[in-house]
């Protein structure tokens, strides 16, 4: 059944004519409108109009007798009429500022005594379109976007306009108070009661700090801890991942701004900041007009540097310090160090509901930890250091004065009037001269990536020997991942949903290597990210770190690994054994 | 490894094939066919919340039509879905107005703000309670209002991207101000706890709409003397 | 006595009416009737902070938003003695090119072309010439982008401020550009030479004088000198230069030159005026057609296309310059409000526009002065028609040919009705 094209207009009354110009704006798009649809009057661009339409698209105001016919007009020859831009759905838009003084002193100041024809004499009163005729949608904006000009008409297309009428809602508080942390709170009246965090922790953390409660003689469901308590009371790991599901933003994370404005406006603190590229990608996600992310991490670090920072780190050498250091125990067969420390959630995951696991943890080989060992020891303890990070789970952390978030950053760059678009590329790139040269060349050699290949490299290193990596899934969220260099086999389990940690308790003894990762896609999927998290972002920002990790490592090959080894025997390294 | 039998379903009058064990919602996501969802996370996609009821659809034809969350109908051979109608639009309108009406608009300290998906189903489903704050980026201390500005965004009606905001350019108004008496009450308080003179938001509001009621209850709701 | 009216005339900006009177076959009267309603731009921003002129002026019109934006801008930097960085200048610059390609490509492909070729409207055009419209849709797309990156929006650019911008392009975003400009010379070389393959009207008009700005060094579109044929003036000079009336058939005004002649601004204006300034391959083509200096009206379309060839080079001169210098995160310049008067002129697509504002000593409107690059061609037009008909009934066309012609010539000066509709102050 052939369907009729539904016919369209385009009109414009007194104006700017910014609605009939902003549909040619849509360049190619038009051309292809024009096909789907009957465009039968469009003064500005054809000159056969006809009528009827079925949607007519009126944009201006009523100024004069004239418009005012025409608008009749149109009306009675269109099916839907829609207010089309601010002049059109609300009183003229700029043109009220006219009515503050009366219209006859107006026109003789501009006109003088000459008189104009009736029809084009300019009318004392702006009044609403809606008051003239009747007006089926409204379609706001100065001008209105391009975009929402295409939507729409895709939308009329689709189904005939429903009026978007301001309904009486009105906005319901329970005056419930927020469920407070240090790290974040919840505010339940933000809440909308979808169940993503309770669904999260109690199902993939396995923790249920959080459930529906009920409050006020039963009437009120809100979400909150039991009892309002806070969250580190209740069992909370920090993990975040609530934090990024919530849809609305119920959950803040605590604000260091003020703190670190504080540190740098002091004249005489040594500041240090230790930045790790991760967070910079949802920053990038979100705001950057920047297309390389090599150059946007250069970029923040210059502006690092502008607002008043001494020095910038890289916090993936923590990362680096504490995989060597856990990977040469592992070879040793050491049972304190079976389970991997390097998050800090899983390390609170631990310490909060599995005690009996503590033994083969060991804490103080977290990475924060470990750089902060050697950073001491080169700037000396009066200095002031700020960790930017996508892991809330550091928010508590002592071990630095203070700790900011991605959205943090990007607050105090803006602050500080820094566009970190047009900043300049910082030439050095992060400073280096705290680590010892064989330090340096195993960091070069080898770029983070999923633990356990990281690990292999490590003990590949050790073993002068190549290796190779299996992996079986043995349920969703648990994996097995066999590692085989020379004589030598070594198994690690590989948890991603943290819930089904209880079922392999008595089986750690089958295991060389634990290690369990709590938030989704592991440090891109952190809480300390822009939230809301998708897939999708996720992934994104693993293969900005894919690729920034490219281009800062060194070629592998066995001339590296040897001199690489040969370094590490000579110099050591500045870790805990 | 044996074949697994698909299903047959019938979607907006398309016959495609599921998988069974898959709900309606599942075969929309594969297939690209939009519903609206809020509850339903796809990083657990193993749960099926059914909490926010956006996804309903109309499942059945003729008289035997009923209504069920796309994310808790599980497929079935022979099952007839319907994603969209004139009563689907109105029954989600009310589900949206309802999500809203429990939810504090204070958007320019909110960390979704920008990213929020209000901003989506208010326009879909012509809702008009949402103002520019809800889809501007910028909040907590990068807010304009926090560095002095005077801008209109908690005043405006929503739709235009934020796109002033965004740039560094304080919200002139031009799309309108919404005339929802909480609204301009959240407005007020906003202004008065970032230390906005009330008179100078009074003089900003007339640029764009100078004969519009808002300013009349703004000024009653502020305590501002003509 | 007969009267002929064309109807609101198509594929024009705004809304305009022409009415001929007939006595038998001689040509009574003609009337160039603006039906666009009055605006009262002027008295409605009197009392309002200097912050907001540029917003609010640059809402007289769509097409041309940006050259209101910028000659507002100018006007009030110069009331209160504002010195902007060099950097600031230079994006200005920029913006003001990308809005003459916009405006132009418009005008050539949108609304005149269709009269060349032969068809009601550019979408018809699609069969026959698809890859000219494509061509067409390419090259408005290009000037649109300009002004989105430098200025925010292609309609009300808001980055654009008193001062200079609230945020700034990336160098990234620049060199895109760069290279999509340079791909562009292509089709803008094409667009020229596809109007001079097609047959239009004479109309002889040596009765008229000439107005543009002078720039400085290149061939831009600011400038602190008007140039009336041959004579130099200060830019505060220009309401004796341009003397205006009011006429009751329309809602636009008209100006007059000091010698009683109309006054015709536009692409035809600076093309006669400042021709050495051009640019190397727009010189070429500028002495190639062999039009030029032109004194028929319907070269305005070819004029314009030849003022693309020049601001498609400008624009990767000026993005040149600013990549070898490095964009700076740079505040905007302070303003200090003081009582005074200041005059903003830019040359915008249509012809030269000037704003003058006179602000009290807290930097509120006192008064306020736009003439539009319309409002002075609308009494050239009128003669230009006169001219025309004339000519028409002498040889014996009947009704319909002659509104159809009517309308070409129209559309040939690109007249936006909406900016000269808002009109001006009658007391100098």
């Amino acid at each position: 059944m052939k369907e009729e094209k539904i016919k369209i207009g385009i009109f414009g009354l007194t104006c700017c004519a910014g609605e009939e110009l902003n549909v040619t704006n849509l360049e190619e798009e038009l051309a292809d409108i024009a096909e789907i649809v009957d465009l039968r009057h469009y003064l500005m661009v054809q000159s056969i109009n006809e009528f009827p339409v079925d949607i007519a698209l009126v944009a201006g105001f009523v100024a004069t007798k004239e418009d005012e016919m025409r608008l009749k007009e149109i009306r009675k020859n269109s099916r839907y009429l829609i207010a089309f831009g601010s002049c059109a759905s609300s009183c003229g838009g700029v043109h009220g500022l006219r009515m503050k003084e009366p219209l006859s002193a107006q026109y003789r100041e501009v006109y003088g005594d000459v008189k104009m024809n009736g029809e084009i004499a300019p009318l004392s009163e702006i009044r609403p379109i809606d008051s003239y005729v009747e007006v089926d949608y409204y379609i706001r904006g100065c001008p209105v976007p391009e975009e929402e000009i295409l939507y729409y008409i895709f939308k009329f297309i689709r189904a005939p306009p429903v009026k978007n009428e301001l309904l009486p809602v009105n906005i319901q508080t329970e005056g419930y108070g927020k469920i407070r942390g240090d790290a974040f709170s919840l505010d339940p009246e933000k809440c909308v009661l979808c169940r993503r965090c309770v669904n999260i922790c109690q199902k993939h953390i396995g923790q249920g700090v959080i459930d529906f409660i009920s409050r006020g003689g039963g009437a009120k469901v809100v979400v909150s801890t039991f009892f309002g308590e806070s969250f580190e009371n209740a069992g909370c790991i920090l993990c975040g991942q609530c934090i990024t599901s919530c849809p609305v933003g119920a959950y803040q994370v605590r604000s260091d701004v003020e703190r670190v404005k504080n540190i740098l406006a002091n004249p005489d603190n040594f500041t240090v900041a230790i930045l790790d590229p991760m967070s910079c990608t949802s920053m990038m996600q979100h705001f950057s007009r920047e297309e390389d992310f090599y150059t946007y991490v250069r970029r923040v670090i210059a502006s690092l540097r502008k607002i008043g920072f001494d020095k910038v780190i890289s916090f993936t050498e923590g990362y680096h310090l504490s995989l060597i250091h856990q990977a040469r125990h592992i070879m040793k067969g050491d049972e304190h160090e079976k389970i991997a420390a390097w998050c800090p959630a899983a390390q609170n995951l631990i310490k909060k509901s599995y005690r009996e696991l503590i033994r083969y943890i060991t804490f103080d080989t977290d990475p924060l930890y470990m750089l902060m060992r050697i950073l001491r020891e080169t700037f000396g303890p009066r200095a002031k250091y700020v960790l930017i990070t996508p892991c809330v789970a550091y928010k508590n952390t002592d071990e630095v004065d203070a700790v900011l978030t991605a959205p943090e950053l990007r607050r105090l760059l803006s602050y500080s009037g820094i566009d970190v678009d047009i900043e300049k590329p910082d030439r050095a790139g992060f400073d280096r001269e705290c680590f010892h040269a064989g330090e340096m060349e195993i960091m070069n050699t080898y770029p983070l990536g999923p633990m356990s290949e990281s690990l292999l490299w490590y003990l590949t290193l050790f073993m002068r020997e190549e290796g190779e990596v299996k992996r079986i899934q043995i349920e969703k969220g648990v994996e097995e991942i066999v590692m085989r260099i020379g004589e030598t086999t070594k198994k690690a389990l590989f948890i991603t949903v943290p819930a089904k940690l209880k079922k392999y308790v008595v089986r750690m003894g089958d295991y060389d290597y634990v290690e369990i990762v709590p938030c989704f896609g592991g440090c891109a999927g952190g809480g300390g990210h822009y939230p809301p998290a998708t897939p999708e972002k996720i992934e994104e920002r693993r293969k900005m770190i894919e690729k920034y990790n490219e281009r800062i490592i060194s070629k592998l090959n066995r001339w590296a690994m040897s001199r690489a080894y040969e370094l590490m025997a000579r110099e050591g390294f500045r870790c805990p054994v | 490894m044996s074949r697994i039998r698909k299903v047959k379903i019938k979607i907006d009058d398309y016959q495609v094939l599921a998988d069974p064990g898959e709900t309606v919602l599942d075969v929309c996501r594969r297939l690209n066919v939009h519903i609206p969802t809020m509850c339903y996370n796809p990083l657990m996609d193993g749960e099926r919340p059914g909490s926010c009821r956006l996804c309903i659809v109309a499942i059945g034809k003729g008289d035997r039509i009923y209504f069920r969350e796309a994310c808790k109908t599980p497929v079935r051979s022979g099952l007839e879905v319907h994603t969209y109608s004139k009563e689907i639009h109105l029954l989600r309108r009310d589900i949206v107005e309802f999500l809203l009406a429990r939810h504090r608009r204070n958007c320019w300290d909110c960390p979704v703000s920008g990213n929020c998906p209000f901003v989506e189903l208010c326009r879909d489903y012509d809702v008009e309670l949402l103002t520019v704050c809800a889809e501007c980026p910028l909040h907590g201390e990068d807010c304009l209002l926090s560095k002095g500005e005077v801008c209109l965004g908690p005043l405006t009606y929503f739709g235009c991207g934020a796109s002033c905001t965004r740039q560094g350019q304080w919200c002139f108004g031009c799309r309108g101000l919404v005339p929802h008496q909480d609204i301009i009450k959240s407005a007020v308080e906003v202004y008065r706890e970032k230390n906005i003179p009330l008179e100078a938001v009074v003089e900003r509001m007339e640029l764009f709409s100078y004969s519009s009621e808002v300013i009349e209850k703004f000024k009653k709701f502020a305590g501002v003397k003509e | 006595m007969k009267t002929i009216n064309t109807g609101l005339v198509a594929r024009i900006e705004g809304h305009g009416n022409v009415r001929i009177e007939l006595e038998g076959d001689d040509l009574r009267r003609i009337e160039m009737q603006v039906v666009e309603g009055s605006r009262f731009f002027e008295t409605l921003i009197k009392g309002r902070p200097w912050y907001e002129v540029p917003s609010i002026l640059m809402r007289i019109c769509s097409i041309c938003t940006a050259d209101h934006n910028l000659a507002a801008i100018r006007g009030v930097e110069n009331a209160f003695n504002v010195e902007v960085s060099a950097q600031t200048s230079l994006l200005r610059e920029l913006l003001m090119h990308g809005s003459i390609m916009e405006s132009h490509f418009l005008h050539i492909f949108f609304l005149a072309l269709p009269d060349l070729l032969g068809f009601p409207s550019a979408l018809h055009m699609k069969k026959y010439y698809p890859e000219e419209l494509e061509r067409g849709f390419r090259l408005k797309k290009l000037g649109n982008d300009v002004q989105r990156v430098i200025g925010g929006r292609a309609i009300h650019p808001e980055k654009s401020k008193v001062g200079g911008f609230t945020s700034l392009p990336t160098e990234t975003q620049l060199a895109n550009l760069k290279r999509r400009l340079m791909d562009a010379m292509t089709d803008a070389k094409l667009t020229v030479e596809l109007i001079l393959t097609r047959d239009y009207m004479e109309i002889c008009r040596d009765d008229n004088v000439h107005s543009s700005l002078m720039p400085g060094a290149n061939y831009d579109y600011f400038g602190d000198r008007i140039l009336l044929d041959n004579t130099v003036h200060e830019v505060s000079r220009y309401r004796e230069l341009l003397r205006e009336e009011s006429v009751g058939y329309s809602t636009a005004k008209r100006c007059i030159s000091p010698s009683g002649a109309p006054i015709m601004v536009g692409s035809i204006a600076r093309l006669n005026l400042i021709w050495d300034k051009l640019p190397p391959t727009a010189k070429e083509f500028y002495t190639m057609s062999g039009k030029f200096p032109s004194r028929n009206p319907m070269d305005n379309t070819l004029a314009q296309a030849i003022e693309c060839i020049a601001s498609i080079e400008r624009c990767v001169e000026i993005i040149d310059e600013l990549l070898s210098r490095g964009m700076k995160n740079e505040k905007s310049a302070e303003v200090k409000t003081k009582e005074g008067r200041g005059i903003g002129a830019v040359e915008a697509p249509r012809g030269t526009l000037y704003h003058e504002f006179e602000f009290d000593a807290q930097g509120r409107v006192r008064m306020c002065n736009v003439i539009t690059p319309t409002a002075i061609n609308t009494y050239d037009m009128e003669i230009s028609l006169r001219v025309l008909v004339e000519s028409m009934l002498r040889e014996g066309f009947d009704e319909q040919e002659i509104k159809k012609r009517a309308e070409m010539l129209i559309r040939a000066y690109d007249p936006c009705l909406s900016c000269s509709a808002h009109v001006v102050r009658i007391r100098g």
